[in-house]
């Protein structure tokens, strides 16, 4: 028993033509919706409308998660990237840091020759 | 001898620097604006769909009742998740790209240079460097200009060189997520047709404005006369709404493949001598417009 034959033209339906035949159902019982003169005949469409309505979010909501994998692995390559950048950006903010030790050293002297004037030295 | 060669260098590097300058933090801010537009997008979408089922259960109490297991996100937070941290990532890189080659770093240089010439200063006007060296302020203030030159060379050399190898490697990423966003956002056709957040949009709102025409046909007689002009005057809202949030998505999806094309010039711009800041001005303009719209729409409708 091996697999079983496919016939060619078979399990070509993709989602995205089950979801083109939804909104078809979708779209007629809309408008059949705002043509309906009694509430009866409102409800009952209305009710299907409701019924079709969740089977289309969910078909869009399993597009949408069919590419989440692919965000994961490129939010690691933009993260990477930010490493660089913060490496970069603590660079630079080294050369200011030196900066801002040299003027303390500058200012520190400053106090140290000051305090050796007042002793008379 | 090093302080008299680095103008010299620094020439060289003012081309890049001007051009960094003004084309990065423009470019940074309209990508900030963009990825937070899409944000918005599934907020409101997800918000559109809790408003749909909010009023369905409004309309149906009577007859169904409440179950709390129907009460879902459209999304599962993982689906969310994965796009939000994305989203954050692409934010951090425009501000960290900003934060280095943006003035602010280079006024930091100055400022804390000044500072230290201050400090250089006051130590040779005191007695006994006075005495050791006679022109002492005057060496200072060399001494000032030439360290001012030397950490803005470095500084700027470092970010010159490493800012566009950076910025091509992010070309393939930021091509391949803008590829997926616009996936994520969709189309549509004619009718219901269509994909993504664009047609669960369109649905949000079809749904809605159905539920909200039910809920009048079954309370019209108990409504006062005002109660009922308010709720019929949501229709027609609701049916301009709908309009006017597909075409946000439809321009927020415009804005993602200038992203693409706004990277590639920033990179010509830190490469070569091109000045782009018009290019990426007019997607800062639009990105920013579709941020004050989009906000405006989520909030409830009622």
């Amino acid at each position: 028993m091996g697999a079983p034959q496919l016939t060619p033209g078979a399990l070509t339906v993709s989602q995205q033509d089950v979801h083109d035949a939804y909104s078809d159902l979708y779209d007629n019982l809309n408008q059949a919706y705002w043509v309906a003169s009694t509430i009866e005949d409102k409800d009952r469409l209305h009710g299907t409308a409701e019924t079709v309505f969740e089977i289309l979010t969910a078909l869009n909501a399993a597009d949408i998660k069919s590419r989440t994998d692919d965000y994961a692995k490129l939010t690691k390559a933009v993260s990477d990237v930010n490493k660089k950048l913060k490496a970069i950006q603590e660079e630079m903010d080294k050369i200011i840091h030196n900066l801002t030790v040299a003027k303390n050293m500058a200012d520190a002297i400053t106090k140290a020759l000051s305090t050796a004037k007042s002793f008379g030295l | 001898m090093l302080a008299a060669a680095i103008p010299g260098y620094l020439a060289l590097c003012s081309c890049v620097s001007s051009r960094v300058h003004s084309a990065i933090p423009a470019f940074a801010t309209a990508l900030t604006s963009t990825t937070t537009n899409v944000q918005t997008a599934f907020e409101t979408v997800e918000q559109k769909y809790e408003e749909a089922q909010a009023l369905e259960l409004a309309v149906n109490y009577d007859t169904a009742g409440f179950d709390p297991d129907k009460v879902n996100p459209w999304l599962q937070p993982e689906d969310m998740e994965a796009r939000t941290k994305l989203l954050k990532a692409l934010q951090q890189y425009a501000s960290q790209l900003e934060s280095i080659a943006g003035k602010d770093s280079m006024d930091e240089a100055d400022t804390t240079t000044k500072a230290l010439g201050a400090s250089l200063t006051e130590i040779s006007k005191s007695e006994p460097v006075k005495k050791m060296a006679g022109e002492a302020s005057m060496a200072s203030n060399a001494a000032t200009s030439a360290i001012d030159n030397i950490a803005r060379w470095l500084m700027e050399s470092k970010r010159s060189k490493e800012l566009p190898n950076l910025i091509q490697q992010m070309q393939e990423p930021i091509e391949t997520i803008c590829t997926l966003l616009r996936k994520d956002i969709g189309e549509r056709t004619k009718g219901s047709h269509g994909s993504g957040l664009r047609d669960q949009l369109w649905l949000d709102y079809s749904q809605l404005i159905m539920e909200q025409d039910s809920f009048i046909q079954h309370n019209k007689d108990k409504l006062t006369p005002i109660e009922k002009r308010t709720e019929i005057e949501r229709l027609p809202a609701l049916v301009r709404e709908r309009k006017e949030s597909d075409e946000t998505l439809a321009q927020t999806s415009d804005c993602l493949k200038q992203v693409v094309k706004a990277n590639a010039e920033l990179l010509k711009a830190v490469q070569t001598k091109q000045d782009l800041r018009s290019e990426i001005n007019d997607l800062f303009q639009e990105a920013s417009r579709i941020n004050d719209f989009a906000h405006s729409l989520n909030t409830p409708s009622k």
